[in-house]
This record gives structure tokens, C-alpha cells and sequence, in this order.
């Protein structure tokens, strides 16, 4: 890709995958380890902005269909978070419920039922519950 | 510091972020999605489980467009690069993409892979990823659609116990149709309804890679979305 690649670099970098710790075990086959250290590069970046010495505690938002598996999830934050500002923060998982409505007409369909608007017969949207959010970060200022 | 009573303990901050924790993953997709639509190519992310035809369904397809069209393929796999070679053979040009144990490929992942495999040409980019009906659905690749291929050996009741897959599926290929008489126990139109319990559009399309039947259908699919494509590049 030749000529492309300067610009590819650029973002490759701003990226950055390098691992917390090198945790071995059957954990780091699961995407939630993978979730897990995007969550806490996102948090020490930010603490590092704050010049926080600490993290207490990180609170997510997980949607019921967002493929997260919340106590693997913690598990991943409890293996991950050892040498990082988070050594001792909580992990605080907001659960969200799937939520269907119309494209059209904005009726909510309810669960378990065929995804197609009983009023407008219109195709349907998830208005909520496949988020996988960092909501809010307590940590200690200098 | 504490500034409220000048105890000295410092004072805890709440920092509010709301931001989606796949952000970066998102921003690679969204740079590889930018690469794709310059080129007019249809990037598809082809998901199902281990063993749902994924492969069978690509060599068959190769073998139906002849000419008529560039397929490139980028091929995830656990541990061996059987499918890129089985692709290669069929005549489309495949370029693996070992995970080790993980469990599905990312938006990183595909675009080094993308540095090594010449698909500028490319008609249609499948991006087979690993057989899996959990994690590969929460990564964005930067495709244009989501492929599920789904065998009616499976069971019936499978898009039930995995939405999270079919919740982002904008076609779904109900594989293997040609051996529905030895499944007495599988009706189609069971599996169907699962479907529309879980996709907020479903679009299916019945196919046997082995009879060939529905592959026009997918073929059609596969033109329509790829005008689409160029369409927004003009």
C-alpha cells in the first residue's frame, strides 16, 4: 500500500496496544481482557491529565447486548488492574437493558417480540443496550 | 487537597466521561471504512460459528462469478491458515491472519493485514472472521455489512441464545438447506422467526454452497450492495 502507509502509521500509533501486564492465563483469550485494557488506557490517560495519584473507582455502563459478559469482565479489571493507577479502584457496572422502538414512529416493541412495528409495521432500532460506556472516573487529585 | 475543612485528605474527583470504551478500536474501523469506500470496495465481515460453511460458501461463490468479479479475502483464524489456502485454491486472493486464542479480529488487525495483501482492485473484500457467534460481533472491521452465516444443523433456536450476532447481521445465509430432508427435527420457518425476534431488519437468504441453491439470491445481494458502495463513491 506503499504511499498510503505515512497515514496509517499515524493512527497505528495514536492507538498504541501495548499490555499492562502480561497476564497468562486463559483470561486473555476473552474479549473482555481485551475490553479491559482499552478501559484502563482510556483512565490513566485521563488520570494523567488530572495528575491524579489514584484511581477509586470506575464506573461503565455495559448493554445487555453490547457481547460483554460482566463477571468476566470484572475478573479481566481485577487481573489487569495490579500496577496501574486502578491497583485498588472499584469497578462499577451499570447493567442497561435492551430497548427496541420504531425507525418511523418511535413505538417500543416489546421483549421478545418479532422486531417490526406493530403500528406502522415499519423496521425497528435498538435505542438502547448495546453500549459499552466509561461513564465516570473518581480519582484522587493532586 | 481537601479545600472544604482543610483536613488535609485529599479530595476525591469525579471526572464524568461518557465515552464509548472501543473508541480506538472504532477510530481504526472508521480509517480502514475510509480506505475501502476510496476504492469503491465492498467490505464484508463474514461471521458464523466454527464449522457454518463460512469457507464453503466463499469457494462457491468464487466459483459461480468466474471473472465477473475481483474477490479478495482476509481469513481469521485460531491457529492454522487452512481457509486462506482453501480461498487461494478457489481463486480467491487470501491472506491469513493468525489470532493465537483469540477470539475474533479487530479493526488493528485488519488493517496490517491489509498492508500486505494487494485487494485495491477488489470487487468484493471478504473478511472471513474466526468461527465464533460471541466476540467477533463486537468489533467494527470498518465493513460495509455484517454476513452471518447461520447452518440449519445448528439448531433452530440459536439467533434466540446469541442476539448479540444476530442483532448486527444485515444478512443472515441460512447454510447447508440441502440437507434439511435428513433434519426432520429442523423447521426453517422456526429458525426464521428467531430471526425476526432479533434483527431490527431481517434480511435471509436460504443457501446451499453444495446445490447451489439461494446462490443467486446472495449473488444479487452481494451486486446490490456493492452498487450501493460505488454509488456513494461517485
Amino acid at each position: 500500500m506503499g504511499a498510503r502507509s505515512g497515514g496509517c502509521e499515524k493512527i497505528s500509533n495514536k492507538l498504541g496496544t501495548e499490555p499492562h501486564v502480561e497476564a497468562l492465563w486463559d483470561l486473555k483469550d476473552m474479549h473482555e481482557y481485551s475490553i479491559v485494557r482499552a478501559l484502563l488506557d482510556r483512565v490513566e490517560a485521563e488520570a494523567r491529565t488530572h495528575e491524579a495519584t489514584l484511581v477509586y473507582r470506575v464506573r461503565v455502563r455495559i448493554g445487555e447486548l453490547a457481547g460483554v459478559e460482566p463477571e468476566l469482565l470484572r475478573s479481566a479489571f481485577e487481573l489487569v488492574r495490579e500496577s496501574t493507577l486502578c491497583a485498588g479502584a472499584e469497578l462499577e457496572i451499570v447493567p442497561s437493558a435492551a430497548v427496541w422502538e420504531c425507525r418511523d414512529c418511535g413505538t417500543s416493541i416489546p421483549r421478545g417480540a418479532v422486531l417490526r412495528c406493530q403500528i406502522c409495521e415499519g423496521p425497528t432500532r435498538l435505542a438502547s443496550g448495546d453500549e459499552i460506556l466509561l461513564e465516570q472516573i473518581e480519582m484522587e487529585a493532586a | 487537597m481537601c479545600e472544604t475543612c482543610g483536613c488535609g485528605d485529599p479530595e476525591l474527583v469525579p471526572v464524568e466521561i461518557q465515552e464509548n470504551v472501543l473508541a480506538a478500536n472504532d477510530l481504526q474501523a472508521d480509517h480502514n471504512r475510509e480506505h475501502f469506500s476510496e476504492q469503491g470496495v465492498l467490505a464484508i465481515n463474514l461471521m458464523g460459528s466454527p464449522g457454518s460453511g463460512k469457507t464453503a460458501l466463499l469457494e462457491a461463490t468464487a466459483e459461480l462469478l468466474g471473472d465477473q468479479a475481483n474477490l479478495f479475502a482476509l481469513s481469521g483464524d485460531l491457529a492454522t491458515d487452512n481457509d486462506a489456502q482453501r480461498l487461494d485454491q478457489a481463486g480467491i486472493e487470501s491472506m491469513s491472519i493468525t489470532t493465537g486464542s483469540a477470539c475474533h479480529l479487530d479493526a488493528s488487525l485488519v488493517h496490517r493485514a491489509l498492508h500486505d495483501l494487494d485487494w485495491h482492485d477488489a470487487t468484493y473484500l471478504f473478511v472471513e472472521n474466526v468461527g465464533n457467534l460471541v466476540c467477533p460481533a463486537v468489533y467494527d472491521l470498518g465493513q460495509s455489512a455484517n454476513v452471518v452465516a447461520l447452518s440449519i444443523t445448528e439448531g433452530e433456536d440459536k439467533p434466540l441464545k446469541y442476539p448479540v450476532m444476530f442483532h448486527k447481521a444485515d444478512l443472515v445465509l441460512l447454510t447447508k438447506v440441502d440437507l434439511l430432508p435428513y433434519l426432520p427435527q429442523i423447521r426453517l420457518e422456526v429458525i426464521e422467526d428467531a430471526l425476526a425476534r432479533t434483527m431490527p431488519d431481517p434480511q435471509v437468504i436460504r443457501v446451499s454452497a453444495q446445490s447451489g441453491e439461494g446462490m443467486s439470491d446472495w449473488l444479487e445481494w452481494l451486486e446490490k450492495q456493492s452498487k450501493k458502495e460505488t454509488a456513494l463513491v461517485a
